[in-house]
Order: C-alpha cells, then structure tokens, then sequence
C-alpha cells in the first residue's frame, strides 16, 4: 500500500497539469473560462479551441480502443486526466457522444455507424439524446414516436421534448416505438438521426438553470438511413446512461475537482467575519468525505473491489451537500437570477466575491444535473441493492 | 495510491479472519465476557502463538516489523469477530508508547512479555475533567532524588484490571493544560501507591479508575525525555484510533451483511421485507457508509505508514469522523430493520450498536476530530 503516486503515474499527472494549464487556464481570464464550462452562449470560440487542443495531443477519447482514436493508457491515467479537466473546469471531454454513443457504436455499431465516430473523437459533431416523448414518461411503453421502415430507409415521425444540448447537436440517438399502431413492448428501436434536414424542427426549451436551452424537437418523417438502427435493447441503453456499464469510468473522476471546490469554499468562509461556524465546521466535513470519496474511486480503478454505482452514487451525494453549502455561504446573494451573458456584459450583481467564481446559477445547474438518472428511471440504490447486495427485484 | 496488501499482509488477513470464523463464536465471546478476567486467556495465547501480538513491533524488539497496515488489517477482523481481547489497549496503546518512546532498556523488559502474551499493559491517560485534551493533566510528577514521585487520578484506564503495568502520563513541569511539561512513566501495576476500582464498560470490556498515592518510581520508569511526553502520547493514541476505526469498519460490515440476510428471509405481507424499496434503500445507505469509512481507513492507514505528522494526523482524525458517523448510521439502521429482535441481548446486533457506540467516543468523537481535522 502507498499513499503516493507511482514515479511513472506522477510523471504522467505533471504532464496533464502542463497541458491544462497551457491551453486552458493561460488563456482565458476565470470567468470566461466559467462561461465555456457551463457551455453558455457566447463561449463557442474558446470552447472550440481547447478541444482542438485535447485532439491535437491525442486526448479527446482515450478510453475507447486505440484504432478508434483512444489511448494505450491505464485506468489510473484516464483518472488523472478526467480528475483534471473536472478540478480545474474545462469544457468536457466526457460528452454524450464521446462517454455513450461511442462506446455504444464500437461495441455495437455495424460499419456505418463506425465511420461516424471520427467526427465524435474531434468533436465537430456533437449528439443529444432523444428519449422522451412529450407527454411521455421514459420507460419503453411511454414511447409514442414511431417508425416506418423502408428498404432504403427509416422514416420517423414524432416529438422529442426536453432533449439537452437539442438545439446544436448534429444528430440524435432517437429513441422510437414500433411501427404503425403496433404495441410498443418490446419494439422499442434505437435509430441514429441527423438533425440537419428538412422533417425535423427545433424549438427552445427553457431549462430550470442556465446555459443552452433544451429542445423540443418535432420530427415529421424525418429519414435516417437503412442501416442507422443500433442493436442495443432499451434496459442496456438505460443502464449505461445511468453509468452502470462496468468499463464507464466516467463516474470515478469527481473527488479532486470536490476537493478543490470545497478549499475554496472554506478560504472564503474562514475569511468571512460574519460567516457561522457551522459551516466552517461543515465545509470540513464535507472535505473529510471527498478524501473517502478519492479512497473510494482508487479502489475501484485499481482493484475493482467496489461497484462503479456506489462510487457514482457517493459522488452524486456530495456535490449536493456542496452545493447546499455554496448556497448557505452566498447568503442573501443566493437570491439574484443572473444570466450568464449578462453577467459576462455587465458583471455580477454579487461584489462580495471575486469575477470567476461560482454563482448561484452555476450551483443551481449542478444540482439539477443528477435528475437525467432520475428522469431516465434507473435509480443507482435500486442497481446497487438488487446487483450488489442481492437482495430480490421490487415488484412493478 | 495503491491499495493492495503484500503477501505478508494477505496471510495475515487470512490468518485472523479464520479464527474468527471458526474459532471465536458469538456464544463464546459472550460467555467469556464474563469471566474473572473479561476475556479469555487461552484466546489471548493463541494470539500470542499465532504470532499477531507481536506483528507491530519491530525485528529488533522481537517482533515481525509490522506498522499501520498491518495494524488495519487485523483490527477490521477483531472487528468482525467483536474480540473482547485486550489487544488494543495492551499492544496498540501500552505497547505503541513503549515502542514509539520506550529505552531499550524498557522495551527490554516489557515486549517480550506482550509478544509471548504472558504480560499485560494499560496506558492510563485519561482524567476525569481532561475530555479528549491529551494535554490537560493534573496528575504529578515530582523529581525526587534519582526518580520520581507520582500523585494523582487516571479514570477510564482501559485493561485496568489486568495490567500488569502501567504507561502513566503526567505532569513534571508547566500549567494544567500546558503541552510541554508531560511525561510518560512505565510501572509495575502493583507498584506501592497505586490503587484500583475496576468496572466493566457497556461494550463488554474492562477498565480501571486508577489512584496514584506517593507512587515512587525511578528515573528509568522515565518514557522518552521528561517533559516531551505529549508527542509520543498522541502517537500511541494515533495508532489507537487506527485500530479501534479498523475494529468498527469490521463491525459495520458484519452489520450491514446480518441486516441483508435477515430482511432476505424475514417475511411480511407473504414477502421477503428485503423487497420493499425503503428497506433496500436504507441497506445501500449502509452499505455506502461502510464503504466509505473502509476508504478512509486504507487512506489513514496509508499516511501513518509513510511517516508519522501533520498530514498522518490528520487523515486519522478524518477517518476517526467518518467512522463515528457512519457506525452512528450503521448501528441504527441495524437494529431498526431487525425490529424487536435487534434489542435483545440474545442477537449480536446490539453488540455491534454497542462497540460502535463507544468506539464514537473512545480517543475522541466526531466533533472532536473535526475540529482537530479543521486545525491541522
């Protein structure tokens, strides 16, 4: 047992910090650097040049396989490398195209569907996910969108609501239901969409936090190719979305970032003459956790000895805790709504604290971010009690 | 980070955790509990011929040159077997003193009667107005002519009543709560001037309220420098927590185990309980707890092997939080989903609560260490 990096790994770990430091925190200034992070608008150009940054190292998918573009690293270096793009808030590495679709095409995908995954790995296309239905919950029955196949082609036709990032991916992984009026059990489809054509229509969707709007997007018999249905059933889809697939190290990367968020915290509540004890005392035992939370993430990775959901299921826990605590130290400034464009154009309304750093809507748009588990039906208690301590299937 | 064991370790591990198994049922620790002594004496040899009192201390002293790791890993077993052996506070706590501040001389004399199991120690540490402060210490030393005279209180001493001798801290110099001017002495238990009351703790253990009278000691009972003695008293009381942390991952997770196999087969309403969705949520609670104080006690175990400061320190007192809050956690929700039965004597539930209870409390609970944690 040692606390320490290997010679090697801290070789590796100083790289990264080089890197990241050279193409991200030297060129830009803390808040525009948070505009990326949050993917408001206005960000696009300084987002679009720290991921072709990452391609030009050879960075941008390095746990799929080497042919595909991914690195000959070890979990222990993909962990240094999420770790700190988390800690120090670049723009993600980990998108829905590269931590699912991905994955999913290697494994699954037929030649086609592979050959879109050079354009995944460079990030010039990006993917949303569209899986509910408006009016629709998300379990496979509630699918209304249907399918019509031809042999040269599938026509789709129905309404995808609350689809994030909608509005600017280039294509969809597009959930549907049968053909015609058939029953929708165990007919679900998984079909590879392009947004760019004329029977799909795209409208905002305000979401609860800021950043880019989601979608509601109406498809009208809009066509995706013959060979554009993805062999996965629904439940796999499922599970891997909520980060149960068992090579998704997507989930083991947060302590660090956690860490640091939560140092930062107590500098500024330690500075504070008014500030409660409490929370000092508070920010303390929240850094407690997030040092089991490293212990709980380095087991994983190296020994495998524990189940990726409970890493992913503590990890979810204390970013809440996290941010009850920023939103307890902003005090009455918890109160103003601020659009980050605005703030970019006009400055913060808080002059309590620095330009840079964590606003209230940053916080907000974090905590909601563990409802797409919620909303997709896979709660990480049911997966850990039912595939880890055996214990039986609840009933429907 | 690397969070495997060596061989050595494993073997170790192994070791313990059979005769925990086949050996030291729950029947018989009861049973054994109350005896004379408060424990069994033929389990203490066996330990002693299985070599795992003397795994912590040093080749030199007679021992296997074990440290922090392997002091986990035999703990986290004791934890599961609920061991009533006095195997923390005589090798960990009187052992650890002598071994971190003890002459050759005094290491001499004392160890090899720990490592052989014929000999039995206590640190007497605690006085009554001192809570968790190390430092705070009315009890005295006063210099007379070559040696010492020792007057004053040491409440809750931990194997009190077996001791064959004694680690004392007291003051040589300084105010009540000055942390310069302590000293640790070794002495016989039956040295004349010392007087014991002796009681038995609600975990099933024994501890001693001891009295020191014009206790007259020689300036070789004198442990490490005089008036150094608080360092080497927060070492030994370190690698305490480290034990007693490890004794109560091993006790959460006999829990949280018991808990699933018992709501796997107790039925309600023609079903397993185990299938209600609230029960298995508040299982994978304690689940989680576990594995969480587990993680951090690799990582404490880790930091005290590399070397013993400030960041050792402190990764003990945040392993020594996550261990009072989750055992909190573990403990109820045992006895809970065991319903009535889990307040009987009979289960070995309570007993668990009932070790992690005090554990929360020995060297320190949660608030202590928090703030100790948000100081370092």
């Amino acid at each position: 047992m040692q606390f320490q990096l290997f010679e090697a790994e801290q070789a590796f770990a100083d790289q990264v910090e080089e890197f990241i430091a050279q193409h991200w925190l030297d060129v830009a200034e803390p808040r525009r650097r948070l505009s990326a992070w949050l993917n408001a608008a206005g960000s696009e150009s300084l987002r679009q040049q720290w991921y072709r940054s990452v391609v030009d190292v050879g960075w941008s998918v390095p746990h799929w396989p080497i042919e595909y573009g991914g690195c000959d690293w070890t979990r222990k270096q993909l962990h240094i490398w999420l770790s700190a793009c988390l800690k120090y808030q670049t723009p993600a590495v980990l998108t829905f195209a590269t931590a699912h679709v991905g994955p999913l095409l290697i494994e699954h995908g037929n030649a086609q569907q592979r050959a879109l995954l050079q354009r995944m790995a460079t990030f010039e296309e990006s993917w949303c996910l569209g899986w509910a239905d408006r009016r629709a919950a998300t379990d496979s029955y509630g699918v209304n969108t249907r399918i019509l196949r031809t042999p040269r082609e599938i026509s789709i036709s129905g309404t995808k609501t609350r689809v994030i990032d909608g509005m600017t991916a280039a294509w969809m992984m597009c959930v549907t239901g049968g053909e015609g009026n058939e029953p929708n059990e165990n007919r679900s489809s998984i079909v590879l969409l392009p947004l760019d054509q004329k029977g799909v229509k795209r409208d905002p969707k305000a979401a609860l936090s800021t950043g880019r709007a989601m979608a509601e997007i109406v498809l009208n018999n809009a066509l995706a190719a013959s060979w554009a249905t993805l062999d996965v059933p629904l439940d796999e889809l499922r599970r891997r979305l909520t980060g149960l697939a068992p090579n998704d190290l997507s989930a083991l990367a947060d302590s660090a970032a956690l860490t640091e968020q939560v140092r930062q915290l107590k500098d500024r509540v330690a500075a504070d003459p008014n500030m409660e004890f409490g929370l000092l005392r508070d920010c303390d035992a929240l850094a407690i956790e997030a040092s089991g939370l490293l212990g709980m993430e380095q087991r994983a990775i190296t020994q495998g000895e524990l189940p990726l959901p409970a890493v992913r299921l503590r990890a979810q826990t204390l970013w809440g805790k996290l941010s009850e605590l920023q939103i307890a130290a902003f005090g009455y400034y918890a109160m103003p709504f601020v659009d980050s464009a605005l703030a970019d154009n006009e400055g913060s309304v808080d002059n309590t604290r620095p330009v840079g750093e964590m606003d209230m809507t940053m916080v907000m748009r974090r905590m909601l971010s563990p409802a797409i588990a919620t909303e997709l039906g896979v709660d990480l208690h049911d997966s850990l009690a039912q595939e880890v301590l055996g214990l039986p299937v609840q009933d429907e | 980070m690397d969070f495997s064991f060596t061989e050595e370790q494993t073997l170790l591990q192994e070791s313990v955790s059979r005769f925990m198994q086949n050996d030291y049922s729950f029947d018989a620790r009861q049973k054994n509990s109350q005896s004379e002594e408060g424990f069994s004496t033929a389990n203490w040899q066996t330990f002693a011929e299985l070599g795992w009192l003397g795994v912590t201390f040093s080749e030199a002293d007679g021992g296997f040159g074990g440290g922090a790791i392997e002091t986990i890993v035999m703990s986290e077993q004791f934890g599961h077997g609920l061991v009533i052996e006095p195997f923390l506070a005589t090798v960990v706590l009187a052992g650890g003193a002598l071994k971190h501040g003890g002459s050759e001389a005094q290491k001499s004399q004392y160890l090899p009667g720990i490592i052989d199991g014929s000999s039995h120690g206590a640190l007497a540490f605690v006085e009554p107005q001192a809570r968790f402060n190390l430092a705070d210490i009315t009890t005295t030393a006063t210099a007379d002519g070559d040696g010492y005279v020792l007057n004053g209180y040491k409440a809750v001493v931990l194997n009190g009543p077996q001791a064959n001798f004694l680690v004392v801290s007291a003051r040589t110099a300084g105010e009540q709560r000055d942390e310069d001017g302590i000293s640790l002495f070794v002495l016989d238990a039956a040295t004349a001037g010392v007087s014991r009351r002796d009681y038995p703790t609600v975990d099933a253990f024994r501890a001693s309220e001891i009295t020191f009278e014009n206790v007259k000691v020689g300036a070789d009972s004198l442990v490490g420098e005089a008036g150094q003695g608080l360092a080497i008293l927060q070492q030994a009381i370190d690698d305490g927590v480290l034990a007693v942390g490890a004794e109560a991952v091993g006790c959460m997770e006999v829990l949280y185990k018991d808990t699933v196999e018992y709501c796997k087969q107790r039925e309600q309403f023609g079903q397993p309980i185990g299938k209600f969705q609230v029960l298995q949520h508040r299982m994978v609670d304690m689940f989680m707890e576990h594995e969480q104080s587990k993680s951090l006690m690799f990582m404490a175990a880790m930091r005290m092997a590399e070397g013993y400061g400030s960041e050792a320190q402190k990764a003990v007192s945040a392993f020594k939080v996550q261990v009072g809050k989750s055992g909190k956690f573990v403990g109820q929700n045992a006895v809970q989903l065991h319903g009535g039965m889990g307040m009987t004597e009979e289960l070995n539930i309570g007993h668990y609560f009932k070790r992690l209870t005090i554990i929360d409390t020995l060297f320190g609970n949660v608030d202590f260490h928090l703030q100790r944690y948000g100081t370092l």
